[in-house]
């Protein structure tokens, strides 16, 4: 992202992934898989799809490192991938089912209570997203699930950072509109 | 400052250490191939073996262009019995009598300058 020590790191570990190295882009991919996941959830549609779209783009990312010419901006180049992953990804679904992408998965069978109450959550969350268009499922998922910042939304998804500011307060307002202002908090937080 | 984020967190898939642990190794395994190749391939016998066909077809090159320099070279060798005079295009009967000093006679002088070298 856009903080110059971890465009530092990136660099350095993409220099290391490049050369073999398991443990940076083992990294890699802790860093910025929250960022992936936003990505390919917003495109897919539900958990599942995403985690699969995510490890297909990592390892896409791995096969074409050397292609990455600007390894300080190695997250905007992985969210490219992944994007077009996803995109093939509910093309894939849709020749081959037909199947509404809008759709949630049915949640996975819970272990508990607690990881019961998290799944239904999820699927409330999951559901209420998939009612944004694109571009504002990225951009919300981006700034409120993993903390970018507008200037990166904006270089990543190939938009204005007045667009992506737009972006995010159309989806916000309609999401507290579907899931109602119980479930929506608002954190407190320095910026 | 007052930030009106929305809590995501049920989605985020790094909640879970376990279920995140499982699928940062799931896209290890997948990448251990690549990975392998990509430090054999550092290594210097890996550089040697990665520049190993071009090297080949550089050094096919080499002995097809020394091997057509070396015919024609060959060719020119069989004009080594000849001298300086023939290889400018003076008839060889005419360098032989330059070479031996003998003075040809008229006919014989017409001939020669009838004679290609």
């Amino acid at each position: 992202m856009g903080d110059p020590k971890i465009a530092g790191e990136d660099a350095a570990l993409v220099e290391r992934a490049r050369r073999g190295s398991a443990c940076a882009f083992e990294a890699l991919v802790r860093h910025h898989y929250r960022a992936a996941y936003a990505v390919a959830l917003a495109v897919t549609g539900n958990a599942m799809d995403a985690e699969d779209v995510c490890q297909d783009a990592f390892l896409r990312a791995l096969d074409r490192l050397d292609d990455c010419r600007q390894p300080d901006r190695f997250a905007a180049w992985l969210l490219r991938i992944v994007r077009n992953g996803g995109h093939n990804f509910r093309e894939y679904r849709r020749l081959r089912a037909g199947d509404p992408l809008e759709m949630s998965d049915p949640p996975a069978p819970a272990d508990s209570a607690r990881d019961a109450a998290r799944a239904e959550l999820r699927g409330r969350l999951e559901a209420a997203v998939a009612e944004l268009p694109l571009v504002q499922r990225e951009v919300v998922l981006l700034h409120d699930l993993d903390g970018w910042k507008h200037q990166d939304i904006a270089e990543a998804l190939g938009i204005s950072e007045g667009r992506s500011r737009q972006h995010l307060f159309h989806a916000r307002r309609k999401l507290r509109a579907l899931l109602g202002e119980g479930m929506v908090k608002e954190y407190l937080h320095e910026g | 400052m007052r930030d009106d984020r929305i809590d995501l967190r049920a989605l985020d898939p790094t909640l879970d250490p376990e279920r995140f642990q499982r699928l940062v190794a799931g896209i290890g395994r997948g990448a251990a191939a690549e990975l392998a190749a990509r430090r054999a391939r550092a290594t210097v016998i890996g550089q040697i073996t990665a520049w190993r066909r071009p090297m080949l077809a550089a050094a096919a090159t080499l002995l097809i262009v020394s091997g057509a320099v070396l015919w024609s070279t060959r060719e020119d060798d069989s004009r080594e019995g000849m001298g300086v005079v023939e290889a400018v295009g003076v008839p060889t009967s005419l360098a032989s009598w330059v070479r031996s000093g003998d003075m040809p006679g008229p006919g014989q002088l017409l001939l020669a300058l009838q004679e290609t070298p």
